[in-house]
């Protein structure tokens, strides 16, 4: 224990370090190999080969033919020197057994709504996020990127409701808050008194795919609500919120404690949120 | 004959076949006729053997052998599935199972076994049909060759036989892995399966089933699914579905859980964590079932019914009050933390009825879709108000049960047309309506179930409606000179009334308790309009170029008020908020081996409140104006110098500043402008993808996260600032043994340090631990089945929980999956 204590204490000082030794024994390995290689890259589908983005237009205009709209295309460079890393199949894998045998649901092709390693590949952050110890269970396969995000569309949140074709529905941009409203509805449900906090989003206060703290808060301690609800400091000293004298409210414990402001996402009873 | 220009059913141009049937082989009759018709037959019998004598020499000959189906013409039609397999099938003609391939396709029968001359499927690929084009078309491939048609034509005149040779990919086909666990966990059990899903324990499961079938050449059935009893996580997914017919989708998925049930820690009090002493739980479910018609021509319709419910305890951060007079380095004052674990009963419920429906017609994409929504909750919070010392349990509670019961019906429209290749249009609207009925209870209890001194609110009626209206328009245009433009705008307005009638009553019911009816209401009407666009420019070799931006104006009128005994109110404010999101950077991909991509992000979100009426000022109606504004780089490096090696560098810089303006209260503050609060991040990732031999396979990534967030009140000493870093590594090695055979190991690790030092004077709230994971394991395939074995090692510290939350585990994976055939 001692030991890793040591070994992340000098990490912290040096991150720049770590990321050289790493990039280094990257360049030890390689110069040591000597044997046959393998590409490693986009995602494989063993015995596929890369056909282009012109065949996935026959079957699949629905979605096609809105991609320019979707902040993926930015990666789509025409006839790049690595086209299999920029079309369609940079994320749902070669599709030529895919093609060769008709098409059809999750055959021979990569859907990165059940294998969210497509999207991880790219997206090396929120991988890092899925593995802290509060995180959307993803990883462990009781989500899918896809449930809250919109790969083809303009918007990359969902703009709406899954249909049971599995294509896109509704609108071209999203709601404010209604991808979490799919499962959260306790915390989107109307009520007499809001947080205001909604109407800038839920991701306000949530880290959306993982956190260190518990229900994935971007902090864990009043300065999350301070941000917002802080104001000039009182001569003598006191914290005020409003017209209520805080400091000893504050030195107890997090703002949403028991007997203070408990309903955060809302109130049917009290404008202040208590109960 | 003609040639049809027809709309795919995608909106695709295709050239569909419209040959209606074969020309039929001249058959005589033999019979004794008169001169003159004889002669007439003669006449044609002669121009009929001459036209196909006059084909017979534009085609190539039949070969002349036997052919293999399998070896020989499959690979050939391969070429063809792509268009003519089972999914959207250009002009309705199928090559991918002999009855379908011999039904032909909507302008009849292509293959007519025995006679490959009048075959039309022969005459298309030979390029010698009157009217259709050569197939395959000049975009979709080369030519096929002299061999190959005469291929071709032997395997029709040889009766068109459709062996496939076992190669089937559309066969019959399933798999089962029933799995093994065993984990052993010493210290913090609970913290353990909140962190991983799991509960410890030696138990078994199906890891995964599978059942394909194809029940005739049109139709498939599929079920898939997991079960694992000890986590109540189950999922079963069925559909069965004709190609242009229609599908049955229905299923059930579940899972479970886990919470931790201790609270916070403050190690200056006896004991330092309090917990539960119960599992906490939640399981999160749907099942669902839904009816498709996916008629050739006709509108798509789909039917379903789903029940989505949460059912079960989960811990909340509500924590209770705990209290000592016994600090040493307080002894004169009561101090109070609150570290005391809640927890909430949830039972909630949502059944959906679905109606979608798409068409396309005339090049418009039309798609509706229709929700009904009846959603139920009740909770029950305990949260502890009081403790005694050596006691256990809370000594007093509050206890807040709720319901809420919810219709709501939501329908969706959405158009798409392509006007021109370069100009695409879609437009969408949306309604919805929702009311909703309230129930609240809050009593003051002891330990005993007994109410004792303290709030007793309870509503008699709370009902709530809402609306929205949604329009949405958006474009894209282009490429035109490597620039492509898409914008959309999108305008909701929504309102909401409630009302409730309450009694905030407080005292004691079995003395006195003091009545405090009232009427509360509040309502708002909000109209949100948002723009969206973005201009890319691609004529750069190999670059894109791009600026994009989303704007947001928000009017929001709201009005609250309270009436009754008690403290009242009136609050009428309006409010507008502007919102701006710029982005402006570039990807380029200028080599197989280097790809970059860059952008510098601007956001900001300003808010003015206006109250036009307030009549008791000061709480919650203080804040005047409200600012966001947050920059934002972002950079990514992908550099793969050798094909076995991919590195990828990412770095994220994020600064964001919260300003505010608020009322002067009376011998309180001046009131006025600050800076509310800051937060900024550091984000370093690197990846590592290679394989330096030939049985070797390494990925690793590495993140660093370091941020720091400061409110204004920072110089409070119960408040320290929050900040710290995160570091995280996952590594994996594969090591392939032999063909069947492979070795993986695995090590994640992540530590955090957000630690804080406020105890003399607040609750410390930063977290402190360290995260090992280390996983190894062997799979050996066999000819139907799978074997792997795995080991797993876990070890999590908190110091900042004072070790209360820390575990070490070990853990035994044994899975063995099976196959048929």
């Amino acid at each position: 224990m001692e030991g890793s204590r040591l070994v992340v204490c000098s990490l912290r000082g040096a991150p720049a370090i770590v990321l050289a030794c790493m990039a280094l024994a990257g360049v030890v390995l390689v110069s040591c190999s000597n044997l046959q290689r393998a590409v490693v890259s986009v995602p494989t589908i063993e015995g596929a080969t890369f056909v282009g983005n012109a065949s996935c237009v026959d079957c699949h205009s629905n979605y096609t033919r809105i991609f320019p709209s979707s902040p993926h295309a930015r990666i789509h460079v025409a006839n790049a020197p690595r086209a299999e890393a920029t079309g369609c199949e940079s994320c749902h894998g070669p599709a030529s057994l895919h093609v060769q045998a008709g098409g059809g649901r999750g055959r021979f092709i990569i859907n990165p709504g059940r294998e969210p390693q497509a999207c991880l590949n790219c997206h090396l952050e929120v991988h890092a996020q899925f593995q802290l110890p509060h995180h959307h269970p993803v990883l462990e396969q009781r989500m899918n990127c896809v449930q809250c995000h919109d790969p083809h569309g303009a918007d990359i949140f969902k703009a709406s409701h899954r249909t049971a074709f599995g294509a896109r529905a509704s609108t071209g941009l999203a709601r404010l808050n209604e991808t979490c409203a799919q499962c959260h509805r306790e915390q989107a449900k109307p009520v007499i008194y809001e947080h205001e906090a909604l109407r800038d989003g839920c991701t306000v206060c949530h880290h959306p795919h993982g956190s260190v703290a518990d229900k994935m808060l971007m902090q864990r301690d009043n300065n999350l609500c301070l941000r917002c609800h802080a104001q000039v400091h009182a001569i003598n000293g006191e914290l005020f919120i409003g017209d209520v004298p805080h400091t000893t409210f504050v030195s107890r414990g997090a703002c949403w404690s028991a007997g203070c402001h408990t309903a955060i996402h809302g109130s049917n009873i009290d404008r202040a949120l208590r109960h | 004959m003609h040639l049809n220009d027809t709309e795919g059913r995608e909106g695709s141009k295709v050239r569909n076949w419209s040959v209606p049937h074969p020309h039929p082989p001249f058959q005589g009759e033999g019979t004794a006729l008169a001169f003159n018709l004889r002669l007439v037959c003669g006449l044609v019998l002669w121009i009929c053997c001459g036209i196909v004598a006059a084909q017979e020499g534009q085609l190539a000959p039949a070969a002349q052998r036997q052919i293999d189906f399998a070896k020989d013409v499959k690979p050939i039609f391969a070429r063809c599935l792509q268009c003519h397999g089972p999914e959207k099938p250009k002009s309705g003609f199928r090559l991918d199972s002999r009855e379908a391939a011999l039904a032909g396709g909507e302008n009849g029968k292509a293959i007519i076994p025995g006679d490959s001359t009048n075959s039309i499927l022969i005459q298309v690929v030979a390029g010698i049909h009157d009217t259709i084009e050569r197939m395959p078309p000049k975009d979709k491939g080369d030519p096929l060759t002299t061999n190959e048609i005469a291929i071709l034509r032997a395997w029709i005149d040889q009766g068109a036989k459709w062996e496939e040779a076992g190669t089937g990919a559309l066969a019959r086909k399933a798999s089962a892995a029933p799995a093994w666990r065993w984990i052993g966990v010493s210290g913090d059990e609970q913290k353990f399966r909140e962190h991983f899903w799991m509960h410890e324990g030696l138990h078994a499961g199906l890891d995964s089933f599978l059942m394909e079938d194809r029940l005739s050449p049109d139709a498939r059935i599929r079920v898939e699914g997991r079960y694992w009893p000890v986590d109540e996580d189950l999922r079963v997914a069925l559909r069965y579905e004709r190609t242009d017919v229609g599908f049955i989708a229905a299923g059930v998925d579940q899972f479970k859980k886990y919470y931790d049930d201790s609270g916070g820690f403050f190690g200056a009090f006896t004991p330092a964590v309090f917990e539960l002493d119960r599992e906490l739980s939640m399981r999160n479910g749907k099942a669902w079932i839904d009816f498709g018609l996916t008629l050739p021509d006709w509108p798509k319709v789909a039917v379903g019914y789903e029940y989505q419910y949460r059912e079960g305890t989960k811990s909340t951060l509500q924590w209770g009050t705990a209290r000592t007079t016994t600090l040493p380095q307080l002894p004169d004052v009561s101090v109070q933390r609150n570290i005391y674990p809640a927890f909430k009963d949830v039972d909630e419920s949502v059944q959906i009825v679905k109606l979608d429906l798409n068409h396309e017609f005339a090049g418009v994409y039309a798609e509706d879709n229709f929700r009904a929504e009846f959603y139920d909750l009740k909770t029950r919070r305990q949260n502890a108000i009081s403790i005694t010392q050596g006691v256990p349990g809370p000594t007093s509670s509050t206890i807040m049960d709720e319901g809420h019961s919810q219709f709501q019906a939501v329908n969706a429209l959405r158009v798409e047309k392509e006007i021109r290749p370069w100009w695409f249009v879609s437009g969408g609207y949306l309604y919805s309506k929702a009311d909703a009925d309230a129930t609240f209870r809050q009593s003051t209890v002891h330990a005993t179930g007994l109410p004792i001194a303290g709030d007793f609110w309870r509503s008699r009626a709370i009902v709530m409606e809402q609306n929205s209206v949604l329009l949405n328009g958006n474009t894209q245009l282009g490429p035109w000179e490597g620039l492509t433009l898409n914008a959309g705008i999108q305008s909701e307005y929504q309102r909401q009334e409630g009302v409730g009638r309450v009694s905030l009553d407080t005292g004691n019911p079995a003395t006195f308790l003091l009545l405090q009816p009232a009427t509360l209401s509040a309502n708002f009407d909000k109209n949100t309009l948002r723009e969206s666009a973005e201009l890319r420019f691609s004529g750069i070799p190999y670059t894109t170029l791009f600026t994009s931006a989303r704007l947001e104006q928000e009017a929001l009128g709201n009005y609250e008020d309270r009436v009754g005994t008690g403290i009242n109110f009136v609050r009428d404010t309006d409010s507008e908020t502007f919102g701006n999101d710029w982005r402006i950077g570039l990807y380029s991909s200028p080599f197989r081996t280097i790809s970059v991509g860059a952008h510098y992000r601007q956001r900001d979100r300003n808010t003015e409140y206006d109250d036009r009426r307030d009549t008791t000022p000061g709480y919650p109606a203080f804040i005047r104006e409200r600012g966001v504004n947050s920059d934002e780089v972002e950079a990514k490096l992908t550099w793969r110098p050798l094909s076995w090696l991919k590195t990828t560098l990412t770095y994220q810089w994020v600064d964001t500043d919260f300003d505010s303006k608020t009322d002067a209260i009376t011998n309180a503050t001046p009131g006025g402008a600050l800076r509310a609060g800051s937060f900024n991040a550091d984000v370093y990732g690197l990846n590592l993808m290679l394989t330096p031999f030939s049985r070797w396979y390494f990925s690793g990534t590495f993140n660093y996260y370091d941020s720091r967030a400061v409110s204004a009140d920072n110089g409070l000493a119960a408040i320290a600032p929050y900040r710290g870093d995160i570091y995280s590594l996952l590594a994996s090695a594969t090591y392939t043994l032999g063909t069947n055979t492979d070795l993986t190991a695995s090590y994640n690790f992540s530590t955090a340090d957000y630690s804080q030092d406020n105890s003399a004077a607040g609750l410390p709230l930063g977290i402190n631990y360290d995260w090992h994971t280390v996983q190894a394991g062997v799979g050996r395939r066999f000819r139907h089945a799978a074997v792997n074995l795995q080991y797993a090692f876990y070890r999590y510290a908190e110091p900042t929980s004072g070790g209360f939350n820390d575990y070490t585990a070990h853990a035994v994976f044994a899975t063995m999956t099976l196959r048929w055939p």
